[in-house]
């Protein structure tokens, strides 16, 4: 019985939920402080592009949906406290890069490296991305595993669906 | 030799040596604190960063708690070398018996927030001697999780602290392999000589087993189905552990932490909520109290006294228990 692996007491859910969206609230974004970032078109498009690629990359690697959620807001993130100078495409790219290789590393189970994640128009040394990887860890300071709507999504099915267990796989 | 790492630190000897870095004692030039600095060894640039540093600084830097080891800085230098700087502790274990509240209480935090340790081992768990205070390192291995469990990676977690539903490869498994694992350091620590010590893990299993007793669709639902099954193995019976090792204190252990089917296996929490460490808890202030007169030696003296009055409680239930049933 599946049920039985979760948490099986209520209220001991109840109590992750609350912990989970004081979290969720402490590190997710603060409007206040992004007020000041001029979000202009260039920065509107390159985003596009890399959320366009983190998704494409994430499926033809059989990622977890989570794993792809955690790169866009590891990017976000990143912008929202570092800018990257108009038309430089390939610092996009290697953020973008990046991002996903860090996700992968908190969500995966096979990591592959992150040469295996194969850009269409820019080939960059290891160390390079290496250097990105810490360049993001440094900015977004080491707090990486944000809370995703992934973790709430059974909490809600099963609250509001008649206290039933979801099927495991309703998202994966 | 001590060197200086930045403006603020400066790198002592080497306390400890894992798979991933050095440990080294180190000092904080700024408040003369002693900290533990721990040294990657240099990464492999093909994979980027780790993915066991990225895990263990970013579980660490959201988790607040005394029984969890504290990180107090993440410090790198030009030449991309990379250094955690952790709280000092101690590093042994086996000096005390009522560790266990506080380890449960530590993994009892861990599991709240989602985490799974995966792999709890003595070498993992740190003392504080000064203080008393025993706390949970290394979370290179472990992870968020979420609702309901999905398949994890099966090989976690050093094998003789592995729990059954692991070596048996259930594709779902949970937070209480950890309660697995604390159960065999508990008997560790009072055995002072692992429980199950299996070197390969078929062995393994078999030594679980004939301990145990072997699971059955009875015991464990779904147990015969799951893929690392042996076929063909011995019907072992549970060995009446209370008379092998003669201790309340390690039947409670083995009756409920180390229950082979995950899922009937207690929670850290409710073990915690048990009455043996209602009482320890007692025990544990009255201890507090004589510490400051009197340190280890008279701890160790009041420990073999109450091993000794378990085990003779102990004997006399089974003597009873056997009268009445003969």
């Amino acid at each position: 019985n599946l049920s039985d692996y979760t948490v099986s007491n209520s209220e001991e859910e109840e109590e992750c939920i609350k912990l989970l969206l004081d979290r969720e609230i402490n590190v997710g974004f603060q409007t206040h402080n992004c007020s000041h970032i001029v979000i202009d078109n260039w920065i509107k498009c390159a985003r596009l592009n890399a959320i366009a690629w983190i998704l494409k990359t994430r499926s033809s690697l059989g990622f977890r949906f989570q794993t792809g959620y955690l790169a866009m807001t590891y990017f976000d993130r990143f912008l929202s406290r570092r800018a990257i100078d108009s038309d430089k495409w390939w610092a996009m790219q290697l953020l973008s890069m990046a991002c996903l290789s860090l996700a992968a590393k908190m969500e995966e189970y096979r990591v592959p490296s992150p040469s295996e994640f194969q850009l269409e128009e820019y080939n960059f040394d290891s160390k390079v991305i290496q250097r990105m990887e810490l360049l993001v860890l440094n900015t977004l300071e080491w707090r990486m595993s944000s809370v995703t709507p992934f973790a709430f999504i059974h909490y809600f099915i099963r609250t509001l669906g008649n206290h039933h267990s979801p099927p495991r796989n309703v998202v994966s | 030799m001590e060197k200086l790492l930045n403006w603020q630190y400066k790198l002592g000897k080497v306390i400890g040596i894992g798979a991933y870095g050095i440990v080294h004692r180190g000092l904080n030039l700024e408040t003369n604190q002693i900290v533990a600095i721990k040294r990657f060894y240099t990464f492999d640039c093909k994979n980027g960063v780790p993915y066991t540093t990225i895990r263990e600084i970013s579980m660490l830097i959201e988790m607040y708690h005394i029984n969890i080891v504290k990180l107090l800085d993440v410090i790198s230098n030009t030449k991309n070398e990379w250094y955690i700087i952790f709280e000092y502790l101690d590093l042994d274990l086996e000096k005390y018996m009522y560790i266990m509240h506080q380890i449960l209480s530590g993994v009892m935090y861990c599991h709240k927030h989602r985490i799974m340790h995966q792999d709890l081992t003595p070498d993992n768990l740190l003392i504080d001697l000064n203080a008393s205070v025993v706390k949970i390192a290394d979370f290179g291995m472990a992870r968020a999780f979420d609702f309901p469990l999905r398949a994890y990676s099966p090989e976690v977690v050093t094998i003789w602290y592995k729990a059954p539903e692991i070596l048996l490869g259930s594709p779902v498994y949970s937070t209480a392999i950890d309660v697995w694992s604390v159960g065999c350091i508990f008997a560790k620590m009072l055995m002072r000589q692992n429980l199950f010590a299996g070197a390969s893990k078929n062995e393994h299993l078999r030594k679980i087993f004939s301990i145990m007793g072997t699971p059955n669709e009875r015991t464990w639902p779904g147990v015969t189905s799951l893929p690392y099954y042996p076929a063909g193995l011995p019907e072992y019976y549970p060995e009446v552990i209370s008379i092998i090792f003669a201790s309340i204190f390690f039947y409670f252990a083995s009756q409920e932490m180390l229950c082979m089917n995950p899922a009937r296996r207690i929670s850290a929490r409710r073990a915690l909520g048990h009455a043996y460490f209602k009482k320890k808890k007692r025990k544990e202030k009255k201890e507090k109290k004589m510490t400051i007169l009197d340190p280890i030696e008279k701890k160790k003296k009041k420990m073999m006294m109450m091993m000794i009055l378990d085990s003779v409680s102990f004997t006399f239930v089974v003597v009873v228990v056997m009268l009445t049933d003969y």
